[in-house]
């Protein structure tokens, strides 16, 4: 259950998403604003904010995959437990999956682009 | 976590109409136990529920016990009777069981239609603009 969500994480580091930041960058320098600025310092930029939320859906699908396991045992009380958990882990799935693909689609955009 | 707040929210109320539950079938099953004057009778379990940190949904408090005295009743055949006939019987009205019993179960799979729609909405919101 958990190989999906590691191949997934792999993803932040690879070229695609330097990019897109490099040209948010650019966006915030053309721009030329002080409030711009102080923005970027704050350190929560596109990378970590993807990161954190790669890190949340991991530890939905954990928490699904110990209820599954406490199924197994048949150590679960309630039933209802396990299935709210694996629903909110295929809905944090669905998220990133959207996220990657809104990404991916903005790059190719770009790369489609004419000098 | 924050992102699907609506279903954690919903969770902790199934948990806790879940735990009533348990409680109500705990008080019926025992209903009819019989003690001796000298023991204390089966006291009835009540969930306390109570609102749970930062709008978080609710949760479990602790669990409050009915009357240890129970009922006396004069029940001289009885192995279990005193010296004067009497035997201690918990004081739980089944017909107020069943009425929480209902009340549980309904909150219940009302907590879970909230899951169940947050997930339709949020499904929704992340399929928006694929068409």
């Amino acid at each position: 259950m958990t190989s999906p969500i590691s191949a997934i994480s792999g993803f932040s580091g690879i070229s695609p998403m330097d990019a897109l930041s490099k040209v948010t960058e650019i966006g915030k320098t053309a721009g030329a604003s002080g409030t711009e600025a102080a923005e970027s310092t704050s350190g929560t930029d596109f990378a970590g904010m993807l990161s954190s939320g790669l890190e949340s859906v991991q530890a939905a699908q954990t928490k699904a995959s110990d209820l599954a396991t406490q199924v197994a045992n048949g150590t679960l009380a309630d039933p209802a437990q396990y299935t709210m958990a694996s629903t909110e882990a295929a809905l944090g799935l669905q998220l990133t999956m959207a996220v990657r693909n809104k990404a991916l689609e903005a790059f190719q955009e770009i790369m489609r682009m004419q000098a | 976590m924050s992102t699907f707040n609506a279903i954690g929210v919903a969770a902790s109320g199934v948990t806790v109409y879940r735990k009533w539950l348990d409680a109500v079938s705990d008080n019926i099953a025992n209903i009819d136990n019989v003690t001796r004057t000298s023991e204390n009778a089966f006291q009835a379990r009540y969930v306390v529920a109570q609102e749970a940190q930062d709008g978080n949904g609710a949760q479990v408090g602790g669990i409050a016990l009915g009357s240890a005295e129970g009922k006396l009743t004069y029940e001289p055949d009885n192995p279990l009777a005193d010296t004067e006939g009497y035997v201690r019987r918990p004081d739980i009205d089944l017909g107020s069981q069943m009425a929480q019993m209902i009340m549980a179960q309904r909150a219940y799979q009302a907590n879970l239609s909230v899951v169940d729609r947050a997930r339709d909405s949020y499904t929704a919101a992340i399929n928006l603009g694929k068409a």
